[in-house]
């Protein structure tokens, strides 16, 4: 009796518990879960791609992110590339007076952490998507040239890589073409052109 | 020729799926394979050494025995059967055959983690898919897979002294030779960073082939008629390992001595133990 | 709201409905994937430029030229020089690997004290003054000799070594048993020019004839021998191999001859006989020969059956080898320790030098000819190892690189006096290392600046120099600065150059006399040496990774010989028991002069055997009871030790071939339950140990 005159008096209390659980995991899965999954670890100084390739110093993407002449891509550079210019600060920035003091004169490594960092046994060459396939760098990096800062760097607590892998949106649905660098991307443009590669083409 | 272009997507819509298969089909296809002159191996083991440096073999643990270990590239002495001091014997230098017809390994892979690769005729293994089952083991015809029954070891300091162009495999997984794989991603970024998709062949010859020091191994394009191997496998005294299988492996040998030649169509033995008692 | 179980149903049906609407399991599916591939007991791969560097082998005497992949400036791979002009761009197993010997899980990081006494004999960290001071004391206070064992002589640190025991009243600088130029040092002995470099003129030869040399097994240059080797079909080059196993230069051979074991001084003396009663030795050769009669005493002394039965060859075949020997346009006939067995004794040593003189291929080319030629020798104040009184050392150092060739600990042992004090420079703790006091390391492999000398088996001079590849640890020390703290704590004054600048006089000595050539490692151009502006400028090539060479030495000399050659007093007893014969390959008969990625071969594969392994005939092995893989007692009058068994069809029937390989997953070799072969191995009278009486059986 006093089953089913609840059930008239709350119609809605069942409905409403599931309606709350659904929403409820739909919070979680989608704005808690990234918090959640992702640590922010701040760079170690600052940097503003923005003041290199503007006007300031007309700077392009290649004079410091090198191919070299055997095709391999030397990534972020050293800090020697960096004391080529900033042996002593230029500007009054803090960011440049760390640079200098901390890794320029002691001549150390910028630990950077790296957005674009994969796994070792994916392959990717540099040389032949810029060179062959004249991608340009935006298509891939998005317009990352034109930053004032460094963003925060997330890293994936389960995976170890950077968010940048799998995309900003945790759907890992692209909002920007250059969004994410997961294989699935990889296989998307080639498929697009025509290439037929088998697996260790891109795999080591 | 077939030609990358730059990412647009509007442009690429367009086409049609027989424009693809055209492409695919006129690109260049290499069929890579190797000859060794067994008359020339003496068994240094120089191969075996500079293949498991380049491909980041780790060394042995204590318990490690000729059963488990991974030797991409394994050197095997084969007596002939007579006795000292008529007794002769041979060094076989034995690793993946690349066989390019039903291969037993991809047949039987569950997880497509073996295929060849359509550009270069390389049967390639990729470690991360496999689930370790081992049946490409016990498919392979030349005992020439690999299974990692450990993680790899080495010491902190060796660990800086990997080769950075080929991934260490984890525990659990197959592997084999592949040609150095790497050493041709190197050769084409290399190429490619001089606006060319073509490779020079010198850039590309495997660890073996390059560590030799009786230039006993010949590698290069079976395509390309001019290559010297491709003259190489004309020879008469050129055979291949358990040929009656019809596998068609890019792997050929050579040896001026029948009884070898001969000992090419039984069943290789992995150790001295089952040749004697068979 | 009452909480039911129902509406909690529903608030999980609700939840689970969502579940699936966020990217959360899929996220963490593909996560955990991720993490599965990417663990930590999967190293990551070094990150950084790759840069290419050029140096020169050291592991052994022949220096090769090596170029080095470098990741972040460490060396990951090393290749061979391609047209190297020296050793032809061929690196051995062993070189192939060898930056890893810097990373070997034996190497002593600090100098370490042994205690000996103590019952678990363990080691003590030392610091290097420490040491040195109590060194020092008992440097002076010793009654018996001191010594230095030099086990790659001709180097600059051997000068530093000679130096230092020149100004001692006692002193002794001994060099190994095993000489890859025994034929040529015992010839040096014989010729009345004792300022002659010799060398073998291999690139000329038609004919050699080795008494167990392991020519093609890496002796000597192992790539010239192959350069050599791989051109006999068109050079017409033939190699007659006189040893007692199927080695791997025996299979090669044109001809093998399987004599019984330790027979070869009756093979020589069987060829010789042919030589001298069939009017086979060169004239004008008989001529110089000051005491010819001695040798035909010697040689004639066993009738053509009697040698046959020695040496177990049919007299046919030796009478062939004789002739082949005698028409050759140009031959050599050599002898060469064997890396496991050691060196043969005196008597063989002459009998097989003596042949060369026989047929006249001294001075000639595609013989034995004169490298160069030499003010002062300095080597003759170096002593064989066998050369030493016994008992007579009291403080002994061991120098840290490694010959390659095997050396008994009981070899050693005889030589010392009861209280001794052994100093250890090895970076690594070996199989000899373990019985010292003191460790004193060394830099590893490519770790310092060392100079690369022509080969002791060259035909000409050479001289390259090996950079380091790495940064050297602040814990070891050269042995040239070790030996300044010594002398100074002694009391001594010793004039030392360092190697930067003995190489920098070598390379002004090179440019005064304008001969040869450089070969260049990175674009593998050769310059005269002519061609240079200065010595600074030969220098610095050397340094950026050269090699100079100089012309063939033309020169021919008559000589004088003076052979003194005893007849063989007893015949050797055929016994029915088994004899042993230590089997190594050279450079890895210790376990530390190898990167444990020889594993591949020793114990991955059966392509070369551990230690701790014999192999025999099937034969033999039904005749003990014995199969493959078991697990056999070798005993020998020495003592005896568990080891494994192997059937080889290609082995002589009574002979055990036993493995002086590498222990490669041994960690202390201190441990007294630790036993290697050669401790079974009978030391003759003099000093050699490659044939022991033995018995095995089964456990």
């Amino acid at each position: 009796m006093l089953k089913r005159k609840l059930k008239i008096a709350l119609p809605s209390t069942g409905k409403f518990l599931f309606g709350s659980g659904f929403a409820g995991m739909l919070v979680i899965g989608w704005f808690i879960f990234p918090m959640v999954l992702y640590k922010s670890e701040p760079q170690p100084i600052q940097f503003s791609h923005k003041v290199h390739t503007g006007e300031q110093a007309g700077m392009a993407c290649e004079d410091c992110h090198v191919i070299s002449d055997d095709g391999r891509f030397l990534g972020i550079p050293a800090v020697a590339k960096c004391a080529e210019c900033h042996s002593s600060p230029i500007g009054e920035s803090a960011n440049e007076k760390s640079l200098v003091e901390n890794y320029i004169i002691p001549n150390k490594e910028i630990p950077w952490h790296i957005y674009s960092r994969q796994p070792d046994n994916a392959y990717f060459s540099h040389a032949s998507h810029v060179r062959l396939a004249h991608l340009k760098c935006e298509e891939c990096h998005g317009p990352i040239g034109e930053s004032a800062r460094l963003k925060v760097y997330q890293v994936n607590r389960i995976s170890g890589y950077s968010r940048d892998i799998w995309g900003e949106n945790i759907s890992g649905i692209p909002s920007h073409p250059w969004e994410g660098m997961k294989m699935d991307r990889c296989v998307h443009c080639h498929e697009k052109n025509g290439r037929r590669d088998g697996c260790i083409e891109c795999h080591k | 020729m077939h030609n990358l272009r730059s990412w647009n997507v509007e442009n690429n819509t367009s086409k049609g799926l027989e424009n693809l298969i055209m492409e695919t089909i006129s690109e260049k296809k290499s069929q890579y394979g190797m000859m060794i002159d067994l008359d020339r191996c003496n068994g240094c083991g120089a191969c075996a050494v500079a293949c498991a440096v380049e491909n980041n073999v780790p060394p042995a643990y204590q318990q490690t025995n000729t059963r488990t270990g991974i030797t991409w590239m394994r050197v095997f002495e084969i007596p002939n059967d007579e006795q000292f001091p008529q007794s002769d014997s041979v060094f076989v230098p034995m690793f993946c055959q690349q066989c390019e017809n039903e291969t037993p390994c991809v047949t039987v892979c569950p997880q497509n983690a073996v295929e060849i690769d359509p550009l270069t005729g390389i049967v390639g293994q990729i470690p991360q898919r496999c689930l370790g089952c081992r049946y490409c083991m016990a498919a392979c015809p030349y005992h020439a897979r690999y299974f990692n029954w450990r993680d790899p070891k080495w010491t902190d300091g060796m660990k800086l002294q990997l080769n950075p162009d080929v991934a260490p495999r984890m525990r659990g997984v197959v592997e084999k030779c592949n040609f150095c794989h790497g050493r041709l991603h190197t050769a084409r970024q290399k190429a490619a960073a001089n606006g060319s998709e073509k490779i020079d062949p010198n850039d590309y010859v495997p660890a073996c082939v390059e560590s030799c020091p009786n230039k006993a191994i010949i590698f290069g394009d079976l395509e390309d008629g001019s290559s010297e191997i491709s003259q190489a496998i004309k020879s008469k005294n050129t055979f291949r390992f358990l040929s009656r299988l019809g596998t068609e492996p890019k792997v050929y040998f050579n040896s001026g001595r029948a009884w070898v030649r001969e000992m090419a169509e039984q069943a290789l033995t992995r150790t001295k133990k089952e040749e004697i008692y068979g | 709201m009452n909480i039911t179980r129902r509406n909690i149903l529903k608030l999980i049906g609700g939840s689970a409905v969502g579940f699936f609407l966020t990217p959360l399991p899929y996220k963490v599916l593909d996560d955990s994937s991720i993490w599965t591939q990417n663990w930590s007991l999967t190293p990551p791969l070094p990150q950084g430029p790759v840069s290419i560097k050029y140096s020169n082998c050291t592991l052994c005497a022949a220096g090769c030229g090596v170029k080095a992949k470098c990741v972040n400036g460490i060396p990951c791979q090393l290749i061979g020089i391609p047209r190297h002009p020296i050793d032809n761009g061929a690196l051995c197993a062993r070189g192939l690997a060898g930056h890893h010997l810097v990373n070997h899980p034996l190497r002593v990081a600090l100098p370490q004290k042994f205690l000996h006494k103590s019952p678990d004999s363990a080691m003590e960290p030392i610091s290097f003054q420490t040491a040195v001071n109590e060194i020092a004391s008992q440097i002076q206070k010793s009654n018996g000799a001191i010594a230095v064992f030099d086990q790659q002589p001709g180097r600059i640190t051997s000068e530093i070594y000679f130096e230092f025991l020149n100004q001692l009243s006692n002193g002794i600088y001994a060099t190994h048993p095993s000489r890859e130029d025994a034929t040529l040092s015992t010839l040096h002995e014989m010729i009345d020019k004792n300022n002659a470099k010799l060398g073998y003129d291999f690139e000329n030869t038609q004919l050699i004839v080795s008494f167990g040399a392991p020519l093609l097994d890496d002796w000597g240059i192992p790539g010239r021998m192959r350069k050599i080797f791989g051109k006999r079909k068109e050079s017409g080059l033939k190699l007659i191999q006189i040893e007692s196993c199927q080695s791997r230069t025996a299979l090669q051979s044109d001809v093998w001859l399987p004599i019984k074991p330790d027979t070869e001084y009756f093979a020589a003396l069987a060829i010789a006989n042919v030589l001298i009663k069939e009017n086979l030795v060169l004239l004008a050769a008989l001529r110089q020969i000051t005491d010819f009669e001695k040798l035909k005493h010697a040689a004639l002394q066993f009738t053509p059956a009697q040698y046959s039965e020695i040496t177990g060859i049919d007299f046919s075949i030796i009478r062939q080898t004789a002739n082949k020997l005698a028409q050759s346009k140009s031959a050599i006939v050599l002898s060469g320790p064997n890396p496991g067995a050691g060196p043969f004794n005196n008597e063989t040593e002459k009998a097989i030098a003596s042949l060369n003189i026989l047929i006249g291929s001294i001075g000639t080319d595609g013989g034995i000819v004169i490298r160069d030629l030499q003010k002062e020798n300095k080597n003759h104040i170096a002593r064989n190892w066998n050369a030493i009184q016994d008992h007579s050392i009291e403080v002994l150092f061991i120098d840290s690189v490694d010959s390659g060739y095997a050396l008994p600990w009981n070899l050693i042992e005889r030589k010392l006096q009861p209280q001794h004090t052994i100093i250890s420079l090895s970076p690594y703790l070996n199989e000899i290392a373990a019985h010292a006091d003191y460790i004193l390391p060394s830099p590893a492999p490519y770790e310092s600046l060392v100079e690369v000398p022509a080969h002791v088996t060259s035909n000409v001079n050479s001289f390259s120099v090996a950079v380091p590849l790495f940064a050297k640890p602040e814990t070891v020390i050269e042995p040239e600065n070790l030996f300044k703290l010594i002398t100074q704590s002694v009391g001594m004054q010793l004039e030392i150059p360092t190697t930067e600048e003995a190489v920098k006089q070598k390379a002004e000595k090179i440019f005064s006399t304008k001969r040869g050539s450089v070969f260049s490692y990175s674009d593998g151009t050769t310059k005269p040496v002519s061609e240079f502006l200065s010595a600074d400028d030969l220098c610095k090539k050397l340094f950026e990774g050269a090699a100079w060479s100089d012309k063939p030495n033309n020169s021919h000399h008559p000589f004088r010989f003076t052979l003194n050659i005893a007849a063989p007093k007893n015949v050797p007893k055929t016994t029915n028991s088994l004899v042993l014969i230590p089997q190594g390959w050279k450079v890895a008969v210790s376990s530390s002069s190898i990167s444990p990625i020889l594993s591949k071969l020793f114990q991955e594969s059966e392509l070369r055997e551990n230690a701790g392994t014999i192999s025999i005939n099937p034969e033999t092995a039904t005749r003990y009871r014995l199969r493959s893989n078991d697990t056999a007692l070798l005993e020998t009058e020495e003592g005896k030790m568990n080891v494994r068994v192997k059937l080889n069809t290609s082995i002589q029937p009574g002979v055990i071939l036993a493995s002086v390989g590498p222990a490669l997953n041994e960690t202390n070799f201190s441990d007294a339950t630790y036993n290697d072969v050669l401790s079974l191995c009978t030391i003759s009278d003099h000093g050699t140990w490659r044939i022991t009486q033995a018995k095995v059986s089964k456990i």
